[in-house]
C-alpha cells in the first residue's frame, strides 16, 4: 500500500513529527506506526482489532520497542490521561 | 466520527494538531496501462458515504469551535496490482463493500487478452487535513 510514499509525503509537509510525542488512532497491524517511529519521539498506537494490535507488536522492529507502545482501544473513548500528546493522527479511520 | 475528534481533543495538550487522512467521496477510477497508454476502464463502485460523514463530522468540530483548520488539500493516491484476479481480491479484501461492473471487467480483458494479466491502477483521491487545538 502506497508505494509511492503519498501518505507520509503529505505528513512530512503537514505536520514535521520530530520531537512530538504523537498518538495514532486506528493504527491497524502498524504499517504507519513503524514509519512514525523513525520520525517521532514517542507513538502510542491504538486499534480496537486485537489482532491487529498483536501483529503490530509482533512486526515493530526491535530497535523502535522502548518507544511504541500499541494499546487495544475505541477512539470514541480513548484511555488516555488529557493533555498526554503534542499530534494525533487519523490514517484512514475517522 | 465527532465523538472520535472529542475524544483525541482531551488527550491532546493545548493547540495540539490532528493529522487526518480518509479517502474522499468521489469514486476511484480503474485504468489499464496497456499498448503504450494509461487507459481509464470504470469505477470502483459502493457506497462512499462513510467518508461523505468524515468530513462532516470534521467541518462540524470546526464550526463548534473544537479545532481550527490550518490546512486541507486533495490528492492523489495510486493503488498498483499486477492483474484482474489481485484487483478483485485487493477489492474484496481491503475496500469494504467495493465492486465492479461486468462492464470494467471485460474491457480490462479486451485490452490484456483473456488472463487479464497486467498491470492495473486504482486512482483513488484522498483529502488530507491538519486541524488545530483550540
Amino acid at each position: 500500500m502506497d508505494p509511492e510514499g503519498v501518505e507520509l509525503a503529505a505528513l512530512d509537509r503537514l505536520l514535521p513529527l520530530a520531537g512530538k510525542k504523537l498518538l495514532e488512532i486506528g493504527c491497524g497491524d502498524g504499517r504507519l506506526t513503524r514509519a512514525l517511529a523513525e520520525r517521532a519521539a514517542s507513538v502510542v498506537a491504538i486499534d480496537p482489532n486485537r489482532r491487529a494490535i498483536v501483529k503490530a507488536r509482533r512486526t515493530l522492529p526491535a530497535r523502535r520497542r522502548a518507544r511504541v507502545r500499541f494499546d487495544v482501544g475505541r477512539a470514541e473513548s480513548l484511555p488516555y490521561p488529557d493533555d498526554a500528546f503534542d499530534a494525533a493522527i487519523f490514517s484512514w479511520s475517522l | 466520527m465527532f465523538r472520535a475528534l472529542t475524544s483525541a481533543r482531551r488527550a491532546l495538550a493545548d493547540h495540539g494538531l490532528i493529522f487526518n487522512i480518509h479517502p474522499a467521496p468521489d469514486r476511484p477510477v480503474i485504468y489499464c496501462d496497456a499498448h503504450g497508454h494509461r487507459q481509464a476502464v470504470g469505477l470502483v463502485r459502493g457506497s462512499r458515504i462513510r467518508y461523505r460523514n468524515a468530513d462532516a463530522a470534521e467541518r462540524r468540530a470546526v464550526r463548534r469551535g473544537l479545532f481550527t483548520l490550518r490546512s486541507t488539500a486533495v490528492i492523489p493516491y495510486m493503488h498498483y496490482v499486477p492483474s484482474l484476479r489481485t484487483l478483485r481480491a485487493y477489492l474484496e479484501a481491503e475496500w469494504y463493500g467495493a465492486w465492479m461492473h461486468d462492464g470494467t471487467e471485460r474491457r480490462i480483458r479486451a485490452l490484456l487478452g483473456s488472463r487479464a494479466v497486467g498491470p492495473l491502477v486504482i486512482k483513488e483521491w484522498v483529502r488530507v487535513s491538519l486541524l488545530r487545538r483550540r
